[in-house]
């Protein structure tokens, strides 16, 4: 009787042991990352509240110049609705560079600065693959971690693998979706993607009041 | 009179508590230490790599269960249950550590980074030293006689006695 009480006890300490472990297993990527920012697999790179009540899906190429004044757009509504907005980066490469910048992005975002290179790219995209190692030595990243990752395309299938997600969900370009809707302006203005996000809102309300 | 002195010696090593504090040295180390590496897994396991002591699959095997059986044993041990199965986890461990301890020593590295993860980095030779007394108490805890252990959960929930000592010392004592 005892020992099987004591095998009982055993086991509910290795389970709640196991479990505990589990939950610190699991925040790693969180606190890389940051409080406000996640990432899960396949899904993307996330900025903002997770229940924040507008997704904004944006679908970027760092070598298009409008993606890029789109992403400063994103940003800045960012800024401006902290609790209604969140942002689902996902990559959408066209060219054999931009797809290595996005490797860039992925090697950042496994030592924990996918965001500060995202930010880093926003402002000056690097011209070619050494400015691009640059800006990651800039960023403090261990470098040889770095230059390992982005010249074995250790990113290269993910990045792959995000871009064929992508097209197999109907996005024919890079573009952005407020809350599973494209938003149409090319870039369009500050004020015309907060008029989205405001409507999007009062949609949102109005359906919670009915 | 050496007979004796090796049976007090047996009987100091299986004191009640001197196996607690042994214990909570050992598990307390393990717990701090899989707690520091967890969160950090990631880290831990390309810290392994860099060691170049194992083929890349096997240190990945390592670097990635070594966090849960620190724990799983540093909790066992604390809380005084299958002690001596733990024992003996602690001291393949505490070898283990050593081999990586001396690997580094050897390519001249100053500090061991891999120890408790990213949050604390140790001096090799204090590195070391932990290894050396993580090893001597789970060797002891390994040789002490089964007895009633403090604070221990096996103890209570088996209801076991420290007769045994306690004839033994009764015994020296005569």
């Amino acid at each position: 009787m005892r020992i099987k009480q004591y095998i009982a006890i055993v086991m509910a300490v290795t389970i709640v042991t196991l479990a505990i472990g589990f939950l610190l297993w699991n925040s790693e990527e969180q606190q890389a990352l940051g409080p406000g920012y996640s990432h899960t697999p396949g899904e993307g790179w996330c900025r903002g509240r997770n229940d924040a009540p507008v997704t904004i899906d944006a679908f970027i190429d760092f070598e298009c110049h409008i993606c890029i004044d789109k992403e400063h757009l994103v940003m800045q509504a960012l800024d401006m609705y902290p609790q209604e907005i969140k942002l689902i980066y996902h990559h959408y490469p066209s060219s054999d560079f931009s797809h290595k910048l996005t490797e860039g992005l992925e090697a950042a975002g496994e030592q924990g600065k996918f965001w500060q290179m995202h930010d880093r790219f926003l402002e000056d995209v690097p011209d070619d693959i050494s400015d691009l190692k640059a800006a990651a030595e800039g960023l403090g990243l261990d470098m040889q971690k770095f230059n390992e990752a982005l010249d074995n395309g250790k990113f290269a299938e993910t990045v792959q693998l995000a871009k064929q997600e992508a097209i197999s969900r109907g996005v024919e370009q890079v573009s952005l979706f407020i809350n599973g809707i494209e938003y149409q302006k090319y870039p369009g203005t500050l004020v015309d993607l907060c008029h989205e996000i405001d409507e999007e809102l009062e949609r949102l309300a109005a359906n919670g009041s009915n | 009179m050496a007979a004796i002195n090796s049976r007090k010696t047996a009987l100091i090593f299986s004191n009640p508590f001197v196996n607690l504090i042994l214990r909570l040295f050992v598990g307390g180390t393990f717990v701090l230490s899989a707690v520091t590496k967890l969160p950090h897994h990631s880290q831990f396991v390309e810290i392994v790599k860099e060691y170049d002591l194992l083929p890349n699959y096997l240190a990945t095997g390592y670097g990635n269960a070594l966090p849960w059986i620190e724990l799983v044993v540093g909790v066992y041990l604390i809380l005084g249950i299958l002690r001596k199965y733990s024992a003996i986890a602690s001291i393949l461990m505490a070898v283990s550590f050593m081999v990586a301890n001396i690997s580094s020593i050897a390519q001249g590295e100053h500090s061991c980074g891999a120890c408790f993860g990213e949050t604390i980095s140790l001096p090799v030779w204090q590195a070391m030293t932990i290894d050396v007394l993580i090893l001597s108490a789970a060797l002891i805890l390994l040789l002490a006689r089964d007895g009633r252990l403090l604070f221990s959960l096996e103890s209570l929930v088996l209801n076991r006695k420290d007769t045994e000592n306690i004839k033994q010392a009764n015994v020296l004592e005569d």
